[in-house]
Parts: C-alpha cells; sequence; structure tokens
C-alpha cells in the first residue's frame, strides 16, 4: 500500500516533467497563445485544472502553504507564479489550457535549473512548482 | 629482518636510523620507500602477523558525544593494520579540498593538490588501482557508460576504484627480506625519553603485554599509528612533559570521520535508470572495481558555502533467473510481450546476460547487444558520504581508565556542526534539482530539516582524521607541512590525523601519498 501511494506521487510529479520535455522539444518558451482572455480569478481555476485531481496535489500544496504561511493566498501565488513568466499574468492568462500546462512546466524547470527548489514532505520541489500545488489546492478549497 | 620482541631480554636496546611506529597504510609504505637507503629501518607493530585479542584489547577506549562504534572494533591492532578489515575504497582529494575556504574555519592545507598530484601517481604503485585513474571523462569515454548530467553546471561525475590491499599479507615478504628493515613484532610504544631541550627524542620505550620492556634508539622517530592512536601516543607523551610541544593546545581536537547517510533520499525514476552497465552501479573493467558517484560542482559549492558530499545511488535487485522467467510468463499468458523483451529475457540469464552481452559485442563488432534493455538494478535510494567540518570540540582524550600495560586509554568525543547537516541537506537539493531538471529521477529526503537533529542510522566507515592536524604555524598545527611535529626536530606523524580536513574521498591513497612525500622529504634531509 505504501508503496502504491509512493508510486501515484511519482507519476503525478512526473507528469508535471514530462510537459516539460514535451515544451523543450516544442521549442521552449515560444509557446503559441491562444485566445483566452479571463480574469486572474479564472487563471487560477485553469493552473489548477492543468493538474491531476489527485489528494497529493492537495497534500503537497498545504505543505507548501503550512511552510510558507505569508503566501497563503491565490492572489499572492498566482503573482508569484507570473513574475516567473516573460509576460506575468497577464501572458500567461492568454495562454491556451496546453501551453499553460507547457508554460508552467517551463517555469518549473528554470527553477530546477537555478536549484530554487524547496522540500515539502521531504520532496524536492521547484519553488514555482510548489506554487502551482498550493494555488490548486487553495482554490479547490474554495 | 622479523624479529619479535616477545624474546627480548629485559632492557633490551634496538638501534636503527628511522623508527617507523605502526604498520598499516602509513608505516608501511613508509618502510617500502626506505628498502632501498642505507639507513637502518625498524619498523614496529603492536601486533603480530594475525589478529591477538589481547594486543586489540589495547584498541578499547571510551566513547562520548554522538553514538560511535567501540573503539577496538573501528580498527585492527596487527601487521597491516586497519588495512586488514577495510573495503578498498579509493578516491584522491579534489583541489578545492586543499584550499582554505572562508566559510568553512579550519579548512585549508599547507599544501596543495598539485604539490600532492606526484605522490598520487607514485601511491597508485603501493596500491594498484586502473591506470585510468580518477579523470570521469576517460572512464566515460573509455567505456562507453553513459553519464548523469553530461552538461550539467551544477553536478558532476567523480570515480572511486575499489581494491581492497592488505598491505600486511602483499608487502610481508618484501620488507622481511629486505637487509636493511627490521619488522619487530609485539612492540607497544610506552612513551618517549627526550633530550633535556625537550626539542629531541633519544629513545623510544616499548613493551608488550607479558612481555619484556625494551628501548628504540633513533635518528628520527615516525608515528604511524592511525588517527586516533597517533593522538593517544602524543598526549601521554605531553602529559609526561618530556617533549616540549603543541603550543596551540589542539593535539587530539577536530576529530573528523566521513559521515555515512544510509537512505538519505528515496530515488524515485522518471525513465529507465541505470542498467549494469551504467556508471553508478559497481562495476568490473579488467580486473579493476569502480563505481561513479553524483557531487556538486566545486564552483557551485563555493558559491552555496558547501562541505563536499559524495552521493551514491543504491540500486535495488530487479527479478532474475525463474523470477524473470514468471514475469514473461505472465505477460505472455495476457496475450503480450514483456514490456521491454531485450530487458526482461537477459534478466532471465542474470548476471550471465550482462555477460553473453558483451561477448557477442565483441564477436559481431557490434554496438547493440542481444540483450541491450538488460536491466537487472533499479535505482532506489541515495546514500551519502560527507566531510565534517573541523570541530575544536570534536576530540581525544585521554580516559582515567588504563589498559594491561599501564597507559591511560583514549577518550572519543564525537561532534558534529550545524554546517555538516545544512551541506547535506542543500546538496542534496541541488542533486535533486538536477535530476528533476534532466528527467532522470526525483528526489524524496528521508532527513529532518533540524540542523542538530542526525538520522538514528548516522554510520562512518572509521576514517580517523585530523587529531595531528598540519599547519605552517605551530599555534594552528601539531604537524608542520612536512609532517614534522612543531617543536621536536625528530619526531614526525603520518597519516590521515594530519589531515586539516578530509574532503569526500576515501583516505588511504592520500595517506599512502603523504607517506611517500615524507619519504623524499626524510631522504633529502639526510643528504
Amino acid at each position: 500500500m505504501k508503496r502504491r501511494y509512493s508510486l501515484r506521487r511519482r507519476l503525478l510529479l512526473q507528469a508535471m516533467l514530462l510537459g516539460v520535455a514535451a515544451a523543450s522539444s516544442a521549442g521552449g518558451f515560444a509557446l503559441v497563445t491562444g485566445a483566452f482572455g479571463g480574469t486572474r480569478r479564472g487563471l487560477a481555476e485553469r493552473v489548477a485544472r492543468c493538474l491531476d485531481q489527485d489528494p497529493q496535489v492537495s497534500a503537497l500544496g498545504a505543505g507548501y502553504v503550512g511552510l510558507v504561511g505569508r503566501e497563503a493566498s491565490v492572489a499572492h501565488l498566482l503573482e508569484r507564479i507570473g513574475e516567473r513568466w516573460p509576460s506575468g499574468v497577464p501572458g500567461l492568462a492568454r495562454l491556451s489550457a496546453r501551453s499553460l500546462r507547457l508554460a508552467l512546466a517551463g517555469i518549473a524547470l528554470r527553477d530546477f535549473s537555478r536549484a530554487d527548489v524547496v522540500l515539502v514532505d521531504g520532496w524536492v520541489l521547484a519553488r514555482s512548482e510548489a506554487r502551482v500545488y498550493a494555488l490548486a489546492h487553495l482554490v479547490r478549497r474554495i | 629482518m622479523l624479529i619479535d620482541a616477545r624474546k627480548f631480554a629485559n632492557g633490551q636496546r634496538v638501534d636503527a636510523d628511522i623508527c617507523l611506529i605502526g604498520a598499516g597504510a602509513a608505516g608501511i609504505a613508509l618502510a617500502r620507500e626506505l628498502v632501498k637507503d642505507r639507513e637502518r629501518v625498524v619498523l614496529l607493530e603492536s601486533g603480530g602477523f594475525e589478529y591477538e585479542p589481547e594486543i586489540q584489547a589495547l584498541y578499547a577506549g571510551e566513547t562520548t558525544g554522538l553514538r560511535y562504534m567501540p573503539l577496538d572494533a573501528a580498527r585492527l591492532r596487527y601487521f597491516g593494520g586497519s588495512t586488514n578489515h577495510f573495503g578498498g575504497a579509493s578516491r584522491i582529494l579534489d583541489p578545492i579540498d586543499f584550499e582554505a575556504r572562508d566559510w568553512l574555519p579550519g579548512s585549508g592545507w599547507p599544501i596543495t593538490h598539485q604539490e600532492l598530484a606526484p605522490f598520487y601517481t607514485r601511491a597508485q604503485d603501493v596500491f594498484p588501482i586502473c591506470p585510468y585513474g580518477f579523470d570521469a571523462e576517460r572512464w566515460i569515454h573509455g567505456t562507453g557508460f553513459p553519464q548523469i548530467g553530461a552538461d550539467s553546471q551544477r553536478i558532476a561525475t567523480k570515480i572511486w576504484q575499489f581494491n581492497p590491499v592488505r598491505f600486511g599479507t602483499v608487502y610481508r615478504d618484501e620488507l622481511q627480506s629486505a637487509a636493511n628493515v627490521s619488522v619487530c613484532l609485539h612492540a607497544t610504544v610506552l612513551g618517549f625519553e627526550a633530550e633535556r631541550s625537550g626539542s629531541r627524542v633519544k629513545t623510544l620505550n616499548c613493551a608488550t603485554p607479558g612481555g619484556p620492556r625494551f628501548t628504540v634508539a633513533s635518528k628520527i622517530f615516525i608515528l604511524c599509528c592511525g588517527g586516533i592512536e597517533n593522538a593517544r601516543v602524543l598526549l601521554i607523551a605531553k602529559e609526561e612533559r618530556a617533549l616540549s610541544f603543541d603550543r596551540g593546545n589542539i593535539l587530539g581536537r577536530y576529530f573528523m570521520d566521513h559521515l555515512v547517510i544510509n537512505n538519505a533520499a528515496q530515488f524515485e525514476p522518471l525513465r529507465r535508470g541505470p542498467t549494469p552497465r551504467d556508471l553508478y552501479v559497481p562495476s568490473g573493467l579488467n580486473g579493476h572495481w569502480f563505481r561513479g558517484v553524483l557531487s556538486v560542482r566545486e564552483e557551485v559549492a563555493k558559491a552555496e558555502q558547501l562541505q563536499s558530499v559524495a552521493f551514491f545511488i543504491d540500486q535495488q535487485e530487479r527479478p532474475t533467473g525463474r523470477a524473470a522467467l514468471a514475469e514473461i510468463w505472465t505477460s505472455l499468458a495476457r496475450g503480450s510481450l514483456p514490456e521491454r523483451p531485450g530487458d526482461a529475457f537477459g534478466r532471465v540469464f542474470g548476471f550471465a546476460g550482462e555477460r553473453i552481452d558483451q561477448a557477442y559485442r565483441a564477436a559481431f563488432h557490434s554496438k547493440s547487444g542481444i540483450f541491450n534493455e538488460l536491466h537487472a538494478f533499479e535505482p532506489s535510494s541515495i546514500f551519502a558520504f560527507l566531510e565534517q567540518a573541523p570541530n575544536r570540540d570534536s576530540r581525544v582524550s585521554l580516559s582515567e581508565a588504563r589498559d594491561s600495560l599501564g597507559q591511560r586509554r583514549v577518550h572519543l568525543d564525537w561532534r558534529l556542526s550545524r554546517s555538516d547537516k545544512r551541506s547535506l541537506l542543500r546538496s542534496l537539493e541541488i542533486v535533486g534539482a538536477e535530476l528533476a531538471r534532466l528527467g532522470v529521477a526525483r528526489i524524496k529526503l528521508n532527513l529532518s530539516s533540524d540542523l542538530d537533529q542526525w538520522p538514528d542510522d548516522l554510520t562512518t566507515y572509521c576514517h580517523h582524521m585530523g587529531t595531528t592536524r598540519m599547519d605552517r604555524a605551530a599555534r594552528h598545527g601539531v604537524v608542520d607541512e612536512h609532517c614534522r611535529v612543531h617543536g621536536v626536530d625528530n619526531l614526525y606523524v603520518a597519516g590521515s590525523s594530519v589531515f586539516p580536513t578530509g574532503g569526500s574521498a576515501a583516505p588511504t591513497l592520500t595517506i599512502v601519498a603523504l607517506a611517500l612525500r615524507l619519504a623524499d622529504h626524510l631522504k633529502r634531509e639526510a643528504t
């Protein structure tokens, strides 16, 4: 049972990185932008939808919020994630669902390359990756 | 020549030009270097050629601080010393290990990596290893094994070699037959007789349990008793006040070991992991065993102010033989081939599958084999091998208890620093981030973030270092850059007790290299 739990978590984390690989092979950050407008609230929900409805997402997200209490708001987390994308939150908001997922993975990849990481429940997570999990956790809780 | 001190008459005197005290890696390496010279060398060994409980018991002592292995189990007291139980791990220290790192108080050797490099080369004759040495590039090109993060700016692969050379067994005949060397068994040092000035040793007082007491007169004395015992012998000498040394009151302090943290992190592969042919699994090449380890690059370690650490990727064995056959049968029963047929069928043959593959490639000059996907191991966890920061409070001192010769036993108070844990955690983060970036694995640490808390299974490989540390200045070191005891003209120390820092490399090769360097120094001094 413990092993299964571990594997599920691995697959969740793997999914995000597979997105990175796809983004890299598709030309990195030069992504096609969609015609999606929308509010920040809408973006937060779309970011949450990029992740599976896995309880481990919430667990890691809750773990990050517990670790960095001052970041425990959807608006704050969105700003922190957006500031690591060249065109910021508005730029992220314009991306299609697939591009958004790749963009988030790309941001995480850049965090990893700078070793800007945070330990949540022992996992070495990219800072932005942890923020995405936290955002998903808060959005689903609301 | 071989002599046994148990047969000496009480009060007998042995004369020599150079007296080596201790026949472990350092003492034997020194003796071999002096074989061809005119000087009369006596190599004293407390034990005999085999393990003797009564002699081994002289090593018993007390420990406080962090839990440490019993001191009479952590080392061996007979001809060959602790090489009689060592695993043969060898690696040279890196250039950064010799540098003074401003974030690491007490770091900085009085010699450079470049100065020691020729002796490292010569040491490989005493402690034979593969001619590829430790240059990872040569191994990677020579073997064709894949490397993790070849283009990484943050992590590097280092090579460890393994050759458990039992110095006592390998070099016994050579030393016994040397015309100018006397191997003297059952000779335990008790203390020094010094000239009135306190700056020169005249004779050495020796004994053996239940046997005679005798003396050794020599021009030069070299302590080669190991990282704890060198300090003990000198502490006893200091207490007797015959010799004038250790002005900085640092003798016995700065005791260090390499910290071994098993299962420091969980390794969750994101793609097919290393195979038996890969760099990170213990592998053999023309009779030489080696293994790649991951580490943080020097420039990153400097920027992040980290101590040195090596990460070994532990591997779990996957089913082989009948169990692998059962897996294939299950797949076939479901109407499909196994996911990676080459891997599955190769594992049926176990390790022979690898051999068949090698033979096939050699016979047909083929780059690919029959079982190309053979994957008998799966990465499962990371174990860490960490440099301990020099810590003044981590020390060897004398206990009130006495051994069978009436000598005060040793007391070890082993203490770590917060920077040790910080370096471990941050290095794991850096390696974990890089493995994730490369799509190799995700890492989950099994360690508390509390810098004062260590896992219960924290252990060491009994690499005792630092207790007679080397420094040009007498107030900072027990010995100078030539391993001569500050303040005593004819007393030297050989072995890892002179290491100011230990890096993340097994110490034996450095012990031998320093011994050869000392031998050259003595020859220069003699002319």
